[in-house]
């Protein structure tokens, strides 16, 4: 228990869904979400398809613990190839849809083919339909969920869908859940998109068990009470993740205008405070926090943009509360392009959940076009006529709701950086790893990170490792491969459960995810054989990665970061120390210098087969 | 001596009252570390921190044997990660 053990797959070339049994011998080698996903999509695909053809695999896949007592147990990954990248594409969320994917009775959903027209699932425990989805193609995220739960009736209904943006192919597009909660990167959306399938609706009625009620349940509240008495756990709870951005700027890490600077004079106007402070006019931005499916912490905000504010003074249909900035956010329609309107953020954010795309890519890419237009090599005849400046909150909200709606200007943008930049014949100013932008955080302030991003199978990722203690504590780059193996086997194996992340932030050490672990799921499951589960994880990705093409020339950062000095905070006149830190971490991982997995490292991991 | 503290988030709560929002000026003894100053301040010893002196990150080691001087800025600020 603890798994449902029973995958339900969908063909929507020839419209059939059926479910089958869990492949329970891959859930005690991956354990689930992450891991499963993950060797069930090596197993459904060849790694060398079109990631936006039929013969891409989406997955959707919860974990033992996803729908159970255990604080945090909202969470689901989506998997498939990524569009934007080309590497494996594995996207966390939150909200409430798969703790009801888990209730309605399954482990994963399984997505091949192509429909011959838009479609949508309905889920209800064992009744699986296929139905017509031309009255919501082409429209919003939100007015698709609204439709889909007035159409069936059904209130209690929770749905994964995508907007204009994922059916049109935006490279970034994403899959919003719960209205405002997101499997974000990589462009899961667009596969969805190319699917033809706009939405997944469930509602379940089945309900979860756990292997040993009792024990799992004195170990459920051990996980509780280590998080109410955290303050770090505290911190989330007032300031939610954007609580980062006033210590990234006093200590020099934080993205400004395309990873020119590192530091960026308006993060006062767009921090925390800022979003508790009441203007003249009485608006208050934040109104309250919020929670995902079974969670006590509560990160998530809850705002509202203020009505006089020129993006919505005349558009009452965005004067409601919705998802409010978080550190990503803040920082990719922040920093990174220059920007301090903090009801511009907001408005951007909406955006983003409305029409379905990763913030932190369409920020960081817009800072990009932005570079590009503030050198000269690309003109108002190419942006619309808006002057693409850093700084210029209009250019930010305007090109947000261009690319959501793949209009004009959006359409290049809606590209990725990557693509863009090599268009107009300057890759050097694309922020990327293996196609997907970078995060919130500068690899030359934070050596480790910067082998963390370079490193991440999926592409820049900043929740893949975690190396922010030592990275702090010494800013070069020695003893860092070490940590960011560890951190990133252990968070692959955390991905894998049904739990946040966050946890791990606020409070848990390994062992809260260990007992709870052992005490749902059928078998023995000390920490050691979690940890490895988690290198296993870890390990198949980069196989599939490897058959899909990729390299170690791959395993790099953008120059300038390896080049150009940060210009000023505690990491001034320094560059990422990427050349060192890199065969340090390959032989660590017992792979070749060519950053591939030894016979010796795949067959102690069971992995043989594949050497 | 005096030198002005810098905090972040939920640790403006050790910072002495009548300051601005996280930041304060305190009073010290010359020859005082960073490490002093937040034992007196009551910052628990077994969380992690991100310290800042003067724009330069400082390690544990350093905040124990460094001393402070008249006018120093020194931020202490909590190590999130979040996205």
């Amino acid at each position: 228990m603890g798994w449902q053990r029973k995958v339900l797959r969908v063909d929507l070339t020839s419209g059939t869904a059926k479910s089958e049994p869990l492949n329970m011998d891959w859930a005690f080698d991956y354990l689930g979400e992450r891991g499963l996903g993950t060797k069930y999509l090596m197993e459904n695909m060849d790694p060398k398809a079109d990631p936006l053809g039929p013969d891409n695999v989406l997955i959707f896949a919860t974990g033992p613990l996803t729908g159970t007592m255990a604080s945090t147990s909202g969470r689901y990954a989506v998997l498939c190839k990524g569009p934007l990248t080309g590497a494996i594409a594995c996207s966390n969320s939150g909200g409430k849809f798969g703790a009801e994917l888990k209730f309605a009775g399954y482990d994963l959903l399984l997505v091949h083919g192509r429909a011959p027209k838009p479609v949508y699932l309905h889920i209800v425990d064992d009744t699986v339909e296929i139905l017509p989805a031309e009255e919501i193609w082409g429209t919003s995220v939100w007015n698709t969920e609204e439709w889909i739960k007035a159409h069936h009736e059904n209130p209690l209904l929770k749905v994964a869908a995508i907007g204009e943006a994922g059916e049109r192919g935006v490279r970034f597009a994403c899959i919003v859940n719960d209205l405002h909660r997101a499997a974000g990167r990589s462009g899961v959306g667009a596969v969805m998109g190319s699917k033809n399938l706009k939405a997944v609706a469930c509602h379940g009625t089945v309900g979860v068990r756990v292997d040993d009620p009792a024990r799992f349940m004195a170990a459920a509240r051990r996980g509780h009470e280590l998080l109410a008495k955290s303050q770090s756990r505290q911190e989330l709870t007032e300031y939610g993740t954007n609580a980062m951005i006033d210590l990234m700027q006093q200590f020099g890490g934080l993205p400004t205008r395309n990873f020119q600077e590192v530091q960026f004079e308006g993060t006062s106007k767009i921090d925390p405070a800022a979003m508790v402070a009441v203007k003249p006019n009485g608006h208050r931005n934040l109104l309250a926090n919020k929670a995902c499916f079974g969670c006590t912490i509560a990160c998530g905000r809850i705002a509202h943009i203020d009505h006089e504010h020129f993006t919505v003074v005349n558009r009452k249909e965005y004067w409601h509360a919705s998802g409010g900035i978080e550190y990503e956010t803040a920082y990719a329609f922040g920093p990174v392009v220059g920007v301090d309107d903090l009801d511009a953020l907001t408005f951007a954010g909406f955006l983003m959940n409305e029409h379905g795309m990763d913030p932190i890519s369409f920020g960081a890419t817009l800072a990009a076009a932005m570079e590009l237009y503030e050198r000269g090599i690309i003109t108002k005849k190419d942006t619309d006529g808006i002057e693409l400046k850093f700084g210029n909150a209009e250019a930010l909200t305007v090109m947000a709701e261009k690319t959501g709606k793949y209009e004009g200007f959006g359409q290049v943008l809606g590209l990725g950086s990557k693509l863009m930049c090599e268009k107009y014949g300057h890759p050097e100013y694309s922020m990327t790893v293996k196609g997907q932008e970078f995060a919130g955080y500068d690899s030359r302030a934070l050596q480790g990170m910067g082998l963390g991003y370079a490193t991440s199978n999926r592409g820049a990722c900043h929740l893949k490792h975690a190396v922010f203690a030592e990275d702090m504590e010494d800013q070069t780059g020695a003893g860092k491969a070490k940590p960011c193996k560890d951190s990133q086997d252990r968070i692959a194996m955390i991905d894998s459960t049904g739990l946040c992340l966050f946890t791990g932030e606020a409070g848990w050490g390994v062992e809260a995810f260990q007992e709870q672990i052992d005490a749902a799921c059928e078998g023995d499951w000390p920490l050691e054989r979690l940890l490895e589960t988690g290198e296993r994880i870890w390990n198949l990705e980069r196989l599939f990665n490897l058959k899909a093409g990729l390299t170690a020339a791959d395993d790099t950062l953008p120059k300038r970061l390896l080049e150009d000095p940060a210009p000023s905070g505690t990491a001034k006149g320094k560059v990422s120390e990427l050349a060192k830190m890199l065969p340090e971490y390959y032989a660590y991982r017992g792979w070749t210098p060519k950053g591939v997995p030894t016979k010796e490292t795949l067959a102690r991991l069971g992995l043989g087969a594949n050497a | 001596m005096r030198i002005t503290v810098r905090t972040g988030g939920v640790l403006g709560q050790y910072l002495p009252a009548g300051g601005e929002a996280n930041r304060a000026r305190l009073e010290i003894e010359p020859g005082q570390t960073a490490g002093d100053v937040m034992d007196q301040l009551g910052f628990p010893p077994e969380r992690t921190y991100l310290v800042i002196l003067n724009g330069t990150a400082i390690p544990k080691a350093e905040r124990e044997t460094r001393a402070l001087a008249e006018d120093d800025e020194l931020a202490i600020l909590p190590p999130l990660k979040g996205g």
